[in-house]
């Protein structure tokens, strides 16, 4: 752009030196305006050269590239056409490959929302700070993760999809999926009783969300009614306006009102039960408070009804009106329960419930909670799935495992009967499922990858398909995460071989074509 | 292997990939012609096959292999008589023809060493803690050991052939550790797969010539503790200086020949010694106590600080670390390797069975992910596991005259997903996957 | 060795190899030589002389140069810093290394039962007493909780075995009370934070210390405080600390009668100061029997190899230290020493004050510290600090007794150097109070040849202190270890 002319032309020098100037300035205001797509559209194309691409929709490219541009991925095959001041990066005997996701983790996560309830988010417990936590993830090839709320037994927390992305400040951690999930946990390990009480909660929490939306409706058409009787009312009262008689009470009760007060101790002496004013002038508490009976008043009233007894009149008339605004109460809104509006959701089916079950009579009770509200879930743990594993697919339920491999001498009574058949018999079944590091410790997200090769090594697939598309399908997020094609977010990892090699590492990682780690020495 | 000559040849592929499905034993017999067969014969003659193709021979054939040095090989002929690795054929014969024998054929799979648990608890009955005296060098770890355990065979179906099963850490010479097989092959109630083929029991084998069966050792190595185990606060020693100053006072005590035999032997040179450190401190003392001995011994050390690793070589011929798992900082996991850029022989322990029973391949395989040398990380599971415990001559590689103890891996055994397809103890195939259902 | 083949060809060989070798060592010592070089506005020599301004040259870790105007020689690291002085290195000649890192932190490392796999927190394996009495449960405490056979706050928890917090708890071996062949460098973690931290302080070299809970106990090691892990040992084995007074008796879990069915070896003497001297006396007399050939008997066994400490001992061969507070304390140190011949060195020695001309006329160096108004730490819980005085190291100082300061557990801001700026509150001057933080204890320790002042050939251990040292206004900026930075605060 800076071309420096013969010092001969100084006229044409300032007129390019002037359009140099305009052009730069509009380029500048364009790379600073607020405006996300035209900022992305200035960030520089990437373009990946020989790089063996494992894509997850598709074959495996044995020497493919990727264009990547504004964040997605733009084009992907064997050539691609690079665009003027593209970044290359040659990789040449190195693998790519969609981030992994983490399906059940905890990394990040300071503390435990699911103790409010429905209502916590997981998103206000997750430090953005945790630098080290993050890095060591993005270091073994993890880009995103479910956050699980955690939470004691029953109805937990929301959990939120989580890109590792690197923020400003040193923070990390986008929101990639909000409300991704309800959390429910009945599978903790509790005593028989409390197992029972528990899952007796949860259903009880449901109903009461049911029984909300019921007294909503209820009040719904009971504001209905309430506005069409005062309508009603106010209709008739213009018709009583036209009416002689109530013209007339109407007169009696506004020409009698003042000249009722003036005569102030005769409702005394009507009074039929004490009929002596001195019993209440003497004071006697008890005469005192005694009621007007409006029925003897009635009686009375009616009998006065013409002379000038108007109080009686007047006050059959009152309350004849009394009644008559009785009769039309206004009906009392029920007091909003934000617990039961999350749980409706879930009901209608717009969040999707997540439940931690591990022995099979929890996983049934599990299947039967779907069945009775409707609900789409996940299974999280599902230690003994094995042994029911073709009524989970009957019920169409994907499975979210654990950790496959554990010890047969010191396990929770939850893991009692694990067995490292798990993923196979639900391969079998055609039950679909993904590998997660779990979320009792956060640090385990980062070798999901590891256990993954576990599990899949069992079943016979393909690891890698397990913590990417399959992750992402049973998430939900598989048209943002999982795969390499056109279209998705370019995240992706670098790895110096075959990613199965126990000596392979992990070089660059990318997030929304974006650098987020760097091995040291790169 | 078999695939890629018969290419070469042009013959139609045999379908190497339904030989599993068909019976598991049996001769596998090539289309080959007869000429090409005599050929064989007399090849195999010629490498001194034929004479040991006797009733109780098996002959293994496999793809890969992992050599003694941890690396990854291939082709492999290995032909296994009388529970022990007679001959080892690298090369690639014709094919294989050993008509009374019985030939295993592995396409695509690793064979590797059994993998043997430096320091575990497997297959104890009760406890293995002997608490009154600090010292205690009579105590036999070889007394403990319950074969019914189902640990034993958790750990066997893991791919762990042998274990090295410690007394506890609690005294400061804890006595003679034992090392023995995960599962016992006899000539009469052979542990055996379910569908066994009357063949193999009929086969005489004499496998009490070395001993127990099922024991590769049970005279040691001598066990000392250093750390925090040993202290107690009824008994002697209370301190660590105390513990220091006990041993030194036994050592030197056992130098003049007083003191227990083991100990005696401990320090003559005709016993080694396998030395439990908590902390960095401890291995301190250990080099202080230890060095210049000159004698043989293993560092057993599960802790963090790797500037302990310089001048390790010189006291102790081999260092175990592990178990590793998934929720360890990165400066624990690279410890192994640590270890082995200061010049150490690295072994791995998985501790059974606390930890899950491919705990020993989760640790190598973490290892090797942060900075161990795949072979080296291979041989931490089988060689120098076994060169760490003094049973060097009989377990912990492929290699002639040593005993037949194999497990098949469908894959690199680093690599986590590769499963085990069958296991080897003492030259009988003990657990395969295709037979038993449920691993 | 060159294996000779013949005479001509061998003696050519060697002229080459000889020739060779010492281009090569000389090549080798030309690039090795390490030269520091440090400019400040005030030398203090340690030996009285002081160079102002001055410059101090060290080379391959020794001091090579002391002058005003020394030319800096090429390729040398050079320190200047604006109002400085140097000092040698500080010497702590009876310093309590802390220990809290030496617990285990977790028992499921080493887990024993079942339980200890699933139960979170601290677990203790080995437990001195929690409440005084023998605890069968005490090895079940998990930390934060009480003893739940008796109730006590449990004694255990993760700085508890940091030197002054919890009096009961001790780091020397309690199976007996000799136990001379023990060293406390077993006992000591060299990788401890505490190390940091006398550094910090300008600490340079310590004598760690046994505690007092044996009558004869540990013996010593000098260490150094910074630079790499394997050279900081001194010396392993260096002077064993006996105890008078009634710290053996309490600390370290107590002795006591056996209680119920409990018999432990905690049932033995010492519970008064009878019987300290008894034992200690025992320990000698079985010692000199042993030595005639005559068999040991009676109460109170000792070791063959606390025997074998304590002959070397009487031989001088070791030397020893005794621990004495009050007044009657040290008498009966200095009754017991000459009835057995030995020399030792006093520490604490709180009330030395009151017996000066005793310890004179036995010739008693004293390693004097700390200075306090409120006693804190292990002290605070002993009778025998409440005769203590403000002067008592000026008289001491003043006296004719090689004294030396020492600091003791404080640290930082309470250390070694703040201890000589109490002293100089108390009516010393600087110059008086210098030696006996450097170049006194060096002396009492026998290191003198090598540390302690700033002197040509001996080992570079500096500190550069900002302003004057011993300051309210001073702290240590660098410390030189053998001529190698290991604490650099010139930033801040």
């Amino acid at each position: 752009m800076d071309h420096r002319l013969e010092s001969g032309a100084t006229l044409l020098h300032q007129t390019l030196k002037r359009f140099v100037r305009g052009v730069l300035i509009a380029a500048f205001a364009l790379a600073f305006s607020s405006h996300a797509a035209e900022a992305q559209l200035l960030q520089r194309s990437l373009v990946l050269t020989d790089a063996r691409i494992v894509t997850m929709a598709g074959p495996t490219l044995e020497k493919g590239s990727i264009l990547v541009k504004g964040g997605r991925i733009s084009e992907i095959g064997a050539k691609v056409d690079a665009p003027f001041l593209a970044r290359h990066l040659k990789l040449a005997g190195k693998t790519v490959t969609p981030g992994f996701i983490d399906a059940w983790s905890s990394l990040g996560h300071t503390g435990s929302v699911g103790q409010s309830g429905p209502t916590g988010d997981v998103w206000d417990s997750f430090n953005r700070y945790a630098r080290d936590d993050f890095r060591q993830a993005l270091q073994q090839g993890v880009t995103t993760i479910y956050l699980a709320p955690g939470g004691p037994p029953g109805v937990g927390g929301r959990g939120v999809v989580v890109q590792l992305r690197p923020q400003s400040g040193g923070a990390a951690g986008a929101v990639l999926v909000e409300d991704a999930a309800l959390s429910i946990n009945i599978g903790s390990g509790q005593s028989p009783i409390k197992r029972l009480k528990t899952f007796k909660k949860v259903r009880a929490d449901f109903r009461k969300a049911l029984d909300y939306r019921q007294s909503l409706e209820d009040y719904e058409e009971d504001l209905k009614e309430y506005i069409e009787k005062l309508e009603e009312r106010s209709k008739k009262k213009d018709e009583a306006g036209s009416d002689g008689d109530d013209q007339k009470n109407g007169d009696k009760k506004n020409g009698e009102k003042p000249a009722k007060d003036k005569p102030s101790p005769k409702p005394d002496e009507d009074k039929p039960d004490e009929g002596d004013g001195d019993a209440l002038n003497s004071g006697s508490l008890w005469a005192s408070f005694q009621p007007v009976k409006s029925g003897k008043n009635g009686d009375g009233g009616g009998k006065d009804k013409d002379d000038g007894n108007g109080k009686d009149s007047g006050d059959d008339k009152k309350s004849d009106d009394k009644d008559d605004e009785d009769e039309i109460k206004k009906p009392e809104k029920p007091s909003p329960d934000r617990t039961s509006e999350v749980l409706l959701r879930a009901i209608d089916r717009e969040l999707t419930v997540r439940i931690e079950a591990h022995r099979t009579s929890d996983m049934l009770n599990a299947l039967d909670l779907a069945e009775e509200f409707n609900l789409d879930i996940i299974l999280e743990g599902a230690t003994e799935a094995y042994l029911m594993a073709d009524r989970l697919a009957e019920a169409e339920v994907p499975v979210i495992l654990g950790r496959v491999t554990r010890s047969g001498v010191f396990v929770n009574d939850e893991y009692r009967r694990h067995s490292a058949s798990n993923p196979a018999a639900l391969t079998k079944a055609g039950v679909r499922w993904t590998v997660a590091s779990g979320a009792a410790d956060s640090q385990a997200a980062r070798f999901v990858g590891l256990n993954a090769q576990v599990a899949a090594g069992r079943a016979g697939v393909d690891w890698m398909k397990t913590v990417t598309i399959d992750a992402a399908r049973i998430l939900g997020i598989s048209r943002r995460a999982g795969r390499l094609a056109r279209g998705m977010a370019a995240d992706f990892v670098v790895w110096s071989g075959d990613p199965s090699d126990p000596g392979s590492i992990v070089e660059q990682v990318y997030i929304g074509g974006k650098l987020a780690y760097q091995a040291k020495g790169q | 292997m078999m695939r890629g000559h018969i290419e070469k040849l042009k013959r139609p592929k045999i379908e190497t990939s339904t030989y599993r499905n068909d019976c598991a034993y049996g001769l596998r017999l090539f289309d080959f012609s007869i000429f090409r067969r005599l050929v064989v014969v007399a090849l195999l003659i010629g490498v001194g096959i034929g004479e040991v193709a006797a009733a109780d021979t098996t002959v293994l054939v496999a793809d890969r292999y992992v050599a003694p040095d941890g690396t990854i090989k291939s082709d492999i002929l290995i032909v296994v008589a009388n529970g022990r690795i007679s001959r080892i054929v690298p090369e690639e014969p014709e094919g294989v023809d050993a008509k009374p024998g019985v030939v295993d054929h592995y396409p695509g799979a690793v064979v590797c060493p059994g993998l043997i648990d430096v320091r575990s608890a497997v297959g104890a009955y009760g406890s293995n803690q002997e608490e009154a005296f600090a010292i205690d060098p009579g105590a036999s770890a070889i007394e403990l050991v319950d074969r019914n355990h189902p640990v034993f065979r958790a750990a066997a179906v893991a791919g762990i052939t042998s274990v090295l099963l410690m007394p506890g850490d609690g005294n400061l010479i804890s006595g003679a550790a034992a090392v023995v097989k995960t599962v016992v092959v006899d000539g009469k109630g052979a542990r055996r797969d379910s569908r066994t083929s009357s063949s193999r029991t009929s086969r005489s084998r004499s496998s009490g010539r070395r001993g127990v069966p099922g024991v590769v050792r049970d005279d040691g190595p001598l066990v000392f503790s250093l750390g925090q185990s040993p202290l107690r606060f009824d008994r002697a020693p209370t301190s660590r200086g105390g513990a220091v100053a006990m041993l030194r006072e036994s050592l030197r005590k056992a130098k003049d020949g007083v003191g227990h035999q083991r100990l005696v032997d401990f320090v003559g040179g005709r016993l080694d010694g396998l030395v439990v450190c908590d902390e960095a401190m401890d291995v301190d003392a250990a080099v202080n106590l230890f060095g210049g001995m000159n004698l043989s011994l293993t560092l057993v050390f599960t802790g963090a600080a790797s500037d302990v690793s310089a001048g390790l070589s010189d006291v102790f011929r081999a260092t175990a670390t592990g178990p590793y798992d998934y929720t360890m900082s990165p400066n624990a996991l690279s410890h192994a390797a640590a270890l082995a850029k200061s010049g150490n022989l690295v072994a791995l322990v998985a501790r059974a069975p606390g930890g899950a029973p491919d705990g020993l391949r989760v640790t190598a395989a973490l290892a090797a992910r942060y900075g161990l040398d795949a072979s080296l990380a291979r041989s931490a599971m089988t060689f120098s596991a076994a060169r760490a415990v003094g049973v060097a001559d009989r377990i912990g590689s492929i290699e002639q005259g040593k005993d037949a103890d194999f497990v098949i891996f469908s894959d690199d055994p680093l690599r986590l997903d590769a499963r085990v397809l069958a296991v080897y103890v003492d030259g009988v195939r003990v657990y395969s996957r295709e037979l038993e259902e449920t691993p | 060795m060159i294996a000779l083949r013949n005479g001509g060809s061998a003696r050519r060989s060697i002229c080459m190899a000889a020739i060779g070798l010492s281009i090569v060592s000389t090549a080798a010592w030309a690039e090795s030589s390490r030269v520091t070089v440090i400019r400040a506005d005030r030398l203090y020599l340690g030996n009285g002389k002081i160079v102002s301004p001055g410059v101090l040259v060290i080379r391959d870790g020794r001091i090579a140069e002391i002058g005003v105007d020394t030319k800096t020689p090429d390729g040398a690291t050079i320190i200047e810093i604006a109002d400085t002085t140097v000092t040698p290195g500080l010497i702590d000649a009876n310093a309590a290394v802390e220990a809290s890192d030496l617990l285990a932190p977790d028992r499921r490392m080493h887990p024993r039962t079942w339980h200890d796999f699933f139960t979170p927190g601290h677990h203790h394996t080995a437990t001195p007493d929690c409440c005084g009495s023998t605890c069968p449960r005490s090895m079940q405490h998990v930390s934060g909780t009480r003893c739940m056979a008796c109730g006590f706050p449990e004694a255990n928890t993760e700085n508890a075995f940091a030197v002054g917090t919890k009096p009961r708890v001790s780091l020397a071996e309690q199976s007996s009370e000799v136990i001379p062949d023990t060293l406390v460098l077993d006992t000591t973690n060299l990788r401890s934070p505490d190390f940091d931290r006398l550094l910090r302080g300008g600490v340079t070299t310590v004598f760690v210390s046994s505690d007092s809970a044996a009558v004869i106990g540990a013996r010593g090691a000098i260490v150094r405080t910074g630079g790499p892990v394997d050279r900081r040992v001194v010396r392993a084995a260096d002077a064993v600390k006996a105890t008078m007074g009634t710290d053996p008796s309490w600390r370290g879990g107590g002795n006591r009668p056996p209680v119920r069915r409990f018999v432990s070896f905690r049932n033995r003497r010492p519970t008064t100061r009878m019987g300290v001297t008894w034992v200690f006396r025992k320990a000698f007399h079985d010692t000199l029997r042993h030595r005639d050939g005559v068999e040991t008997y009676g109460a109170d066994p000792v070791s063959d190899s606390a025997i074998a400490v304590l002959d070397k001992l009487l031989r001088g061969r070791i030397p020893l230290r005794i621990q004495a507070r009050t007044q009657h304390d040290i008498t009966t140190a200095l009754r017991l020493t000459a009835e057995f011949g030995l020399s030792f060195t006093l520490e604490e020695a709180t009330e030395a004050y009151r017996c000066i001309d005793l310890l004179e006329a036995a010739e008693v160096p004293v390693v004097f510290g700390p200075i306090y108004v409120r006693a804190r730490g292990d002290r605070r819980f002993s009778s025998e600090v409440e005769q203590s005085r403000l002067h008592t190291f000026k008289t001491l100082l003043e006296s004719d007794l090689m004294t030396a300061l020492t600091a003791n557990e404080l640290r930082e801001e309470d250390g070694l150097a703040r201890q000589a700026m109490y002293a100089m509150r108390f009516g010393l001057t600087r110059a008086q109070v210098l030696p006996a933080v450097t170049s006194v204890p060096a002396k009492i320790i026998g290191v003198a040849d090598s540390i302690g002042t700033l002197e040509w050939g001996k080992r570079a251990d500096v500190v550069i202190w900002q302003g004057e040292p011993f300051d309210t206004t001073s702290r240590a900026l660098v410390v030189l270890i053998e001529g190698e930075i290991v604490l650099d605060r010139r930033a801040g």
